[in-house]
């Protein structure tokens, strides 16, 4: 979605930061569960970010793919937003599961 | 002919994903004379709509937090507030003018959706950020962004709410 590689000129992040400063400005003002999306799009932004910079991996990949599929539910669908945030929870604590047994 | 236009307002989608193409300059002028025939309060028309494409427009997305699709074009509806309250008063800065941004919004929106052209209404943008990029005047007032251009897929409408529920008849 938003690449960093073509402005080299650019300091990494930047993008970002324009995004959630005007994210933090505007949530004051907005819906309740447009804080819970701001912050998964921002969990997207990061990891397209990994991705450019050859850092990411293949969990990131799908942690990306479960939230683009399911962020608009937010417009749609409350219940099935709040379930996809469960469920992005899930993954990363079934991650962290499987580090823990890796120790 | 009613028939036809219930079909277009229908028809209408909010779209979040657009195809990698450019919209004719032909078409743009299109949807803006569908703007320019909208009612607006005392006809005072206190309304001004930039249209952005390149480099400014991708400028604007990063401070667009409700902006989050791939346009490859969009209009940002001003008030002109000086024009408004000159010719208007307070009700029509306060209030009139924006109404009347929301019913040229609808014409561009019901205009595009007859050209198969997609478009979205973008409430979550950073007016300071979009007035410094766009170098706007003061007296401009950035109210409402629209996207436009070629839908990638077209989503099932959402939920309406019922008729019983939205309307009351009174006599």
């Amino acid at each position: 979605m938003m690449s960093e590689e073509d402005d080299s000129e650019k300091p990494i992040f930047f993008d970002l930061f324009c995004y959630m400063s005007s994210s933090a400005s505007g949530l004051v003002d907005e819906p309740k569960l447009y804080g819970p999306l701001r912050l998964l799009e921002t969990m997207e932004r990061i990891i397209d970010v990994l991705e450019d910079n050859e850092m990411s991996n293949e969990f990131y990949s799908e942690l990306k793919k479960e939230i683009k599929e399911n962020k608009y539910t937010v417009m749609q669908d409350e219940e099935k937003f709040i379930e996809s945030l469960d469920e992005i929870v899930k993954m990363l604590a079934k991650k962290e599961k499987e580090f823990l047994d890796d120790r | 002919m009613k028939e036809d236009l219930m079909k277009v307002i229908k028809r209408r989608r909010s779209i979040r994903d657009y195809k990698d193409k450019e919209i004719s300059e032909e078409s743009i002028k299109t949807l803006l004379e569908a703007a320019r025939w909208a009612p607006s309060g005392s006809n005072i028309q206190a309304w001004r709509i930039y249209v952005v494409r390149g480099e400014k427009l991708e400028s604007i997305k990063k401070f667009s937090p409700g902006l989050l699709s791939n346009p490859p074009v969009i209009f940002v509806l001003c008030a002109d507030v000086e024009e408004a309250e000159d010719k208007g008063g307070k009700l029509s800065k306060d209030v009139l003018t924006k109404m009347d941004i929301a019913i040229a919004a609808q014409n561009i929106c019901l205009q595009a959706a007859s050209m198969d052209l997609g478009t979205c209404y973008i409430g979550s943008f950073n007016k300071k950020a979009t007035k410094e990029i766009l170098e706007l005047p003061d007296h401009h007032v950035p109210e409402l962004i629209l996207t436009i251009g070629k839908p990638k897929k077209i989503p099932d409408p959402p939920k309406r709410k019922s008729l019983d529920e939205l309307t009351r008849w009174v006599e």
